[in-house]
Formats: C-alpha cells, structure tokens, sequence
C-alpha cells in the first residue's frame, strides 16, 4: 500500500535495508557517521556543534542539513540493495559503511556548502 | 565470554573510539592506555571495565538520532555478544553527562507519531533492561542510574 513519504520513513528504509544487508547496531552508526563525514565534511558531533543543535534530534539541525540527510539516505537505500553484500560479518560491516561513504561522496556535490 | 575474546573486543570498541574522535589509532598505545585508565591487566575486571567504557562511549558519539540508542545500540538481545554486560554498559552509558537525557529523547521519538506500535515492540531487548535493573540488588553496581533510567521510561511510555 502506498503512503506518504517523508523524512522519518526514508530514515527507516535506509536503516532496514542495512540490516537486510546483514548489518548490525554497529553497521548503522557508523554508517551514519561516514555519510556524516562525506556530506559535511566533519564528524556528527561536530554538525551538532557548530550549528548550535542538540544532539540526537536532527530537527535541531538546520533545515537544509536534514534535507541532505534525506538524500544521502535515499541513495545510500538504493545503492546498498543494488550491491552484493557478502563475506563475514565483519566484511559485511565494513562493506555497507564503504557503499554508504562512497554513495554519500557522490551526491555531496549537488549542495551549495561543497560547491 | 573467553578473556581472550573479551580483550578482542576492548581493542575493536577502542579502534572504534579513535575512528569516531578522528585521532590516529597506533596499536602500540592500546595496552598502555587501558592500563593507566582502567588499572591491572591481568584482572578481568579491567578488561570488563575497559569495554563497557568504550561501548558506551562509542554509542553517544556521532549519536544522529537517539531513538536509534533505543531500537538498536542498546536493545539487548541474547543471541549479541556483548548481552551478558548489557546491564553494565547502559549504567557506564548513564554515567555520562547527557546519558540519561539522550535515553529520555530515545524514547520520545520512538512513541512519538513517527513509529508504528509494531516498530516500538521491536525494542523489547532495551524495555527488558529495566525490570531486570530493578531487580537487581544493591552491590556491585550503582543503584541511583537504574532508579533514574526507570523514571525516564516512566515518563516517556
């Protein structure tokens, strides 16, 4: 069934998708933290920081920040089930933070703040 | 958990820990660094210490949203490696300055309109922690965490 789709539902069917993938708690923070990395060019905390937000509530970020989170998620999704996720859970692990960083890399250009 | 096992994962969550700070990670600094922060390194205790540190630590850095301490992190479930020290990494975790406060808006966005009563009940290894805390006799561990931890539950379900 179709439904609307919005920010908390993107979030979820990124975060499904990793542990369809095999991942673990671990996988999905620091999967989080490199696509952090890759689209602001600093750590999570430091987002938090430097734009006054609290941490743990993305709503306290920024508008155009949660919009990129947005993006990344969508195409990290994508490309995480379009990629074979295979070896141990280690390799698993280390492979779905890869994909993520990699995909984050690639659309990080599309916001003003990297231009 | 075999020591030699336990001590595998101290230096995983201590690897961890230089990631998420971004400091150079040099192995030969492991060993002295868990001796003068946690004491002899011949007791298990040290190492036991040493993991629920770093566990707990690693789970508020590069926190993005706190309801995923609640549905993943800290949702204790036996078939994990780390479940027999759940009790002690939440209470490490309780410890930190804003530790209480980040389960506290766990748990809003997690009963909030965002999440279905399904994706809630997903949760269940973490809502397990706080029965099982309270049981838990006066003694080896703080008691005052686990009285706050079931104040904020109280508060947000």
């Amino acid at each position: 069934m179709r439904s609307r789709v919005d920010g908390a539902s993107i979030r979820k069917d990124f975060s499904a998708t990793i542990q369809e993938k095999g991942g673990d708690s671990r996988t999905q923070a620091h999967a989080t933290e490199r696509m952090t990395r890759e689209l602001f060019g600093c750590s999570t905390d430091e987002l938090y920081q430097e734009t006054q937000g609290r941490r743990g509530d993305r709503t306290t970020l920024p508008q155009d920040a949660q919009s990129a989170y947005i993006v990344g998620e969508v195409a990290s999704t994508h490309q995480l089930k379009e990629t074979d996720i295979e070896g141990n859970p280690q390799q698993k692990h280390q492979q779905i933070v890869d994909t993520v960083g990699e995909t984050s890399r690639r659309v990080k250009g599309i916001f003003p703040w990297n231009w | 958990m075999r020591l030699a096992e336990l001590k595998e994962k101290v230096l995983q969550e201590w690897q961890d820990y230089c990631w998420y700070k971004q400091s150079v990670c040099q192995l030969e600094a492991f060993k002295p660094e868990i001796k003068k922060q946690f004491g002899d390194m011949r007791c298990r205790s040290t190492w036991e210490k040493a993991l629920c540190y770093f566990r707990a630590m690693n789970a508020q850095i590069g926190l993005l949203d706190a309801y995923t301490l609640i549905l993943y992190t800290f949702n204790f479930t036996p078939d994990r490696w780390d479940y027999e020290y759940r009790h002690q990494i939440i209470e490490q975790f309780l410890t930190l300055p804003d530790g209480l406060d980040l389960i506290r808006l766990g748990l809003e966005q997690l009963f909030s309109k965002d999440f279905t009563c399904e994706e809630r009940g997903q949760a269940d290894g973490f809502y397990q922690l706080v029965p099982e805390s309270a049981r838990r006799e006066f003694g080896s561990f703080p008691i005052e965490p686990t009285r706050r931890l079931l104040e904020a539950s109280a508060v947000s379900r």
